[in-house]
């Protein structure tokens, strides 16, 4: 029954799509607006439909429908009710499923806010995204059908990746990421839209803008929140291993994150619109390179899911996307002449530019390294590996000089300001830095150099971002008498977006600052203990109590128990675990985490023998961790403050209403 | 080194209720790793056969801790590191190598990133040039030929440079 | 060089290399690692077996060997191990055979054997050195090699009847019958 509703549910949201595509188009070649409101109704049942659908497919997980060929694949009889639902993205043709309902919600969010604004784009955006669902929709009906009817009916399934079901954030990171990833698709459509049109109108950009900031903060939080799932899951002690899965969601990051800064430029100066359209472009690109990436089986990779015939499908996509994307920009490159110059090496557009450049690099670096196995496979045929060993050198100097100039950018003066301003402006924070730089080294002598130099460019880039908000209320309060709190609120209502990405800046500066320190300060020990028997590291004190088994219908956990002293004052217990699921030899560990200040103390359990008689442990003490979990609701904030809507008297006063 | 009492256990991962590995003499072993440990920093160089991309030093899995073990005994009997990432290449390849060689082919991916951001650097700076008046005006002209037919513009150029 | 041009040339020098590599990946399993010793001699090896014997391998001798690495707490191996048991009893005029015991325990081995019977040597590897020096990636895998002392081949997984037969029949010269 779920089969036959789901099926029926996927081939309407084809139909719809394609139709709507058509309607779409022709509307905008027309001016038609009739057009583009059926258009936009197609949208609406598109959504509806794979909205639909989707619940269909968790319907059928939740009652153990085995007659579904996609519950018969990750589905079972033995998983808690949180496991089912998330299995609805655990897998190849699910994560697709949900993929064409996001795409949904992104459609219907865009459609509504667009209703009667930019007649002359919307039905270019609009179908631009339809025909984009109508891939999704179309690979979900065929070579990734997750409906097909299964004969016979498996009485069980063997239940999703037991990695899926280990931790509660695999409920959070793979929506947050999918919301990222889709919706870039927006952005995209609205860029392909103002080709297609011929016209680069400000106005415009504006929704361009604010439809990158969603799947940006989307993204940022999904990364993030991935990095902590394999902090907590793994066992290893590592948050980030430029596995090629996770650079494909960096990737697109880098990209949307070089789109935000270049706006501002092109916004202010009329110059970088190639960047702009450019990156917004190569952004959505890249989210269909990562589904590539995660989906084809080409990669090697613990997140990938397991072979499949759909790699073709998507290398075709993306490859008649960017030559189509291409052969626009290059059919209104006249529209995309600078209509500006930057005046000094030593202005904002500089650094901007500069900003953007360093960007690419790292989208390159980043991409080369990941697809450099293929190379050489391919022209040598000789197998290599391109990991994090190489990675962490080549992002360490690109990360480092981002910082740096996030710091020296909101420092420059458009235009051509004299080096004394330059010099003026920067003294400040530059001998701040290299304070923090000093006092790390007081403090921790064992620093390495590398680490000095990051923390040293973190202090400095924070203190710039520190100044500038600082000024910004100070200036208010020049021409305000009124009280700070006022000064405050009132400032940041009136320069959102600027405020909005000063504190993802501090965010962003705490993460790096965060990778660094943790790299030398981290500190690890392995052991192998009997009962009673203890082992240290650093301050801490670990001593092994006993192990006992728990029985779970799914799984079957070891868990080792120690007490842990700092110094002689007990911590209490910590009890890492390792998990035997039904369908999987090799065990899957929890650590135990501790956050204690800005340090985690991380015990993993390695190994065990009968009866708890021995284990194997390593505990590490990671330093700083908890800043780069920290900064998620900072980021969250900033994006916020920049995507808040202005006030109706606002909109009323740009004369931009609904006509 | 002398912290590195290390004493390898042929503990497997042991499967539920019958086959822990047994090991007759429990000694009690502590490795102490940090940042500046060359066994552990060369560990992070060599891939884990049995593991998915990961390296050496951070996999619990029994092969990757034996080749942990290697590592140190090698490095106890006075090899460079070079050498033990041969004793490892000869064995699995440069495959093994989690940071390619530079040599060869490889040269490309080490030195496009510097390359490239020296690149970016030059291009910068020779783009940059105080502009003569009349690219300012054609600017200006070409800004409000586009920003007359949309009223929005005004509103967002005044929104931009409110910032 | 107008901007067109700029954005043809560059965007085909960024896609088209790109899509072919990646469409040149299909074929790959990216799993798959390089066997080194294929078609290289075998370095003269010392081994004990499981009775205390002194065992070499490598270096030319009279008939081809074969060595199966497993282990008693790899499933698949025991499955295996039939198989091998069969084929070293009809075959053992023409191929020796040896397993080679990986990261387990001499003691659970011989227990194991004991019940399950052992046609052939099985050699004990500390440490897992001579793992290392076959360059084994995971249990079970099989090296075939020739009376020479060549290495032919190696079988990652199980090995099922007509993969060691064919295998075998490549090793043996003139063939198994």
């Amino acid at each position: 029954m779920h089969a036959t509703t789901g099926n029926t549910l996927i081939l309407s949201s084809v139909a719809l799509a394609l139709a709507g595509a058509i309607l779409s188009f022709s509307a905008g070649r027309h001016n038609s607006p009739t057009g583009t409101k059926w258009g936009r109704w197609c949208a609406y049942g598109y959504a509806a439909t794979m909205v639909l659908a989707n619940l269909v497919m968790v319907r059928a997980l939740l009652v153990d429908d085995f007659s579904v060929s996609y519950v018969a694949q990750v589905g079972s009889r033995s998983v808690p009710t949180w496991v089912s639902v998330v299995s609805l993205w655990s897998s190849l043709e699910g994560s697709i499923l949900f993929w064409g309902a996001i795409l949904g919600f992104y459609m219907v969010g865009f459609c509504k806010q667009l209703e009667n604004r930019y007649p002359k784009f919307v039905p270019y955006a609009n179908g631009v995204l339809l025909l984009n669902a109508a891939f999704f929709a179309i690979v979900i009906a065929g070579p990734a059908n997750p409906f097909q009817i299964m004969d016979p009916i498996p009485l069980d399934g063997p239940g999703p990746n037991p990695l899926l079901q280990n931790h509660i954030l695999m409920v959070v990171h793979p929506p947050l990421l999918y919301l990222g990833y889709v919706g870039m698709s927006v952005p995209f459509s609205i860029a392909i839209a103002a080709l297609l049109r011929g016209e680069l109108t400000s106005g415009w950009l504006k929704p361009l803008r604010y439809w990158t900031m969603i799947p940006w903060t989307f993204l940022t939080l999904g990364i993030i929140v991935g990095a902590w799932w394999a902090y907590e899951v793994l066992g290893w002690g590592g948050y980030w291993a430029w596995d090629p899965v996770e650079n494909a969601s960096f990737l697109p990051w880098l990209a949307a994150t070089g789109y935000l800064h270049s706006t501002v430029v092109q916004e202010r100066k009329g110059i970088l619109k190639v960047w702009t359209l450019t990156s917004v472009i190569c952004a959505f690109l890249l989210t269909i390179l990562g589904t590539f990436m995660t989906r084809s089986g080409v990669f090697n990779s613990v997140h990938s899911f397991t072979q499949s015939s759909i790699g073709p499908i998507f290398l075709g996509f993306l490859a008649t996307t960017a030559i189509f994307s291409m052969a626009l920009l290059a059919m209104r490159s006249h529209l995309l002449e600078d209509e500006g110059t930057i005046e000094s090496p030593l202005s904002r557009e500089s650094a901007f530019l500069l900003n953007n450049l360093i960007f690419v690099v790292f989208t390159f670096t980043v991409l080369i390294g990941t697809v450099y196995p293929l190379i050489t496979e391919a022209i040598k045929g000789v197998k290599l590996s391109v990991g994090e060993p190489y990675f962490n050198q080549m992002a360490t100097p690109i990360g480092i000089l981002m910082v740096f100039l996030m710091g020296i950018g909101p420092v420059l003066p458009w235009g051509r300001p004299s080096s004394k301003d330059v010099i003026r402006g920067l003294l400040m924070p530059a001998s701040i830095g290299l304070l923090g730089a000093i006092m790390t080294i007081l403090l921790e002598p064992s620093t390495s150099t590398t680490t000095l130099l990051a923390l040293g460019v973190c202090t400095f880039a924070a203190t710039v971002t520190a100044q500038e908000l600082i000024n910004l209320v100070r200036s208010r309060r020049a021409r305000h008498l009124e009280p700070l709190h006022t000064s405050i609120q009132k400032t940041f209502a009136s320069h959102r977006r600027k405020v909005g990405g000063y504190i993802v800046h501090f965010a962003i500066i705490a993460i790096v600052a965060a990778i660094a320190g943790n790299k030398t300060w981290k500190e690890s020990v392995e052991a192998s203990l009997t009962p009673g028997k203890d082992f240290q590291l650093g301050e801490y004190t670990f001593i092994y109590k006993e192990t006992v088994g728990e029985s779970h219908p799914e799984k079957f956990s070891i868990l080792a128990s120690f007490e842990v002293f700092h110094q002689d004052s007990t911590l209490g217990a910590m009890q890492p675990k390792l998990n035997y699921y039904r369908s999987q030899r090799e065990p899957i560990g929890t650590p135990h985490v501790r956050t204690i200040g800005n340090q985690d103390i991380y015990l993993s359990l390695l190994a065990f023998e009968e009866q708890g008689r021995r284990v194997v442990v390593k505990a590490y003490i990671m330093p700083m961790v908890p800043w780069i979990w920290w900064s998620l609701p900072i980021i969250m904030l900033g994006s916020l403050i920049s995507l808040w809507p202005r006030r109706k008297s606002n909109a009323l006063h740009t004369g931009v209403v609904a006509t | 080194m002398k912290w590195i009492i290390y004493v390898l256990l042929s503990l497997g991962n042991a499967t539920i209720g019958n086959s822990a590995p047994e090991n007759k003499a429990p000694n009690i072993g502590v490795i102490h790793e940090d940042s500046t440990d060359p066994s552990y920093q060369i560990g992070k160089l060599l891939r884990c056969p049995v593991c998915q991309g990961m390296p050496i030093a951070d996999s619990p899995a029994d092969m990757a801790q034996a080749m942990m073990k290697k590592v140190r005994e090698l490095q106890a009997q006075g090899r460079s590191e070079n050498e033990i990432l041969k004793f490892f290449t000869d064995r699995y390849g440069d495959w093994v190598l989690l940071r390619p060689k530079a040599e060869g082919m490889n040269w490309f991916i080490w030195i496009f990133p510097p390359i490239a951001l020296l690149a970016s650097l030059i291009w910068v700076f020779r783009r940059s040039k105080p502009s003569p008046m009349e690219t300012n005006e054609k600017t200006d002209t070409k800004l409000n030929s586009n920003s007359n037919d949309d009223p929005y513009i005004k509103a967002v150029r005044h929104l931009v440079d409110e910032e | 060089m107008s901007l067109r041009t700029v954005i043809l040339l560059v965007g085909s020098a960024i896609i088209v290399p790109l899509i072919m590599i990646l469409a040149s990946g299909f074929g790959n399993d990216p799993h798959a690692i390089p066997f080194v010793l294929q078609g290289k001699k075998l370095p003269p090896l010392e081994l004990l077996s499981l009775d205390g014997q002194k065992i070499s391998l490598g270096g030319k001798r009279t008939k081809p060997i074969v060595v199966n690495f497993w282990s008693t707490w790899c499933e698949p191996c025991k499955a295996e191990h039939i198989l091998l048991q069969e084929a070293a009893r009809n075959l053992n005029n023409k191929v020796e055979f040896y397993g080679v015991i990986y990261q387990d325990t001499p003691e659970k081995t011989r227990e194991y054997l004991q019940q399950k019977g052992s046609e052939y040597p099985h050699l004990i590897d500390p440490n897992s050195s001579v793992a290392m020096d076959f360059g084994i990636t995971g249990v079970p895998e099989t090296v075939f090699i020739s009376a020479e002392g060549v290495v032919l081949h190696k079988h990652l997984g199980v090995l099922t009847p007509p993969i060691l037969f064919k295998q075998l029949s490549e090793l043996v010269p003139g063939g198994l019958n």
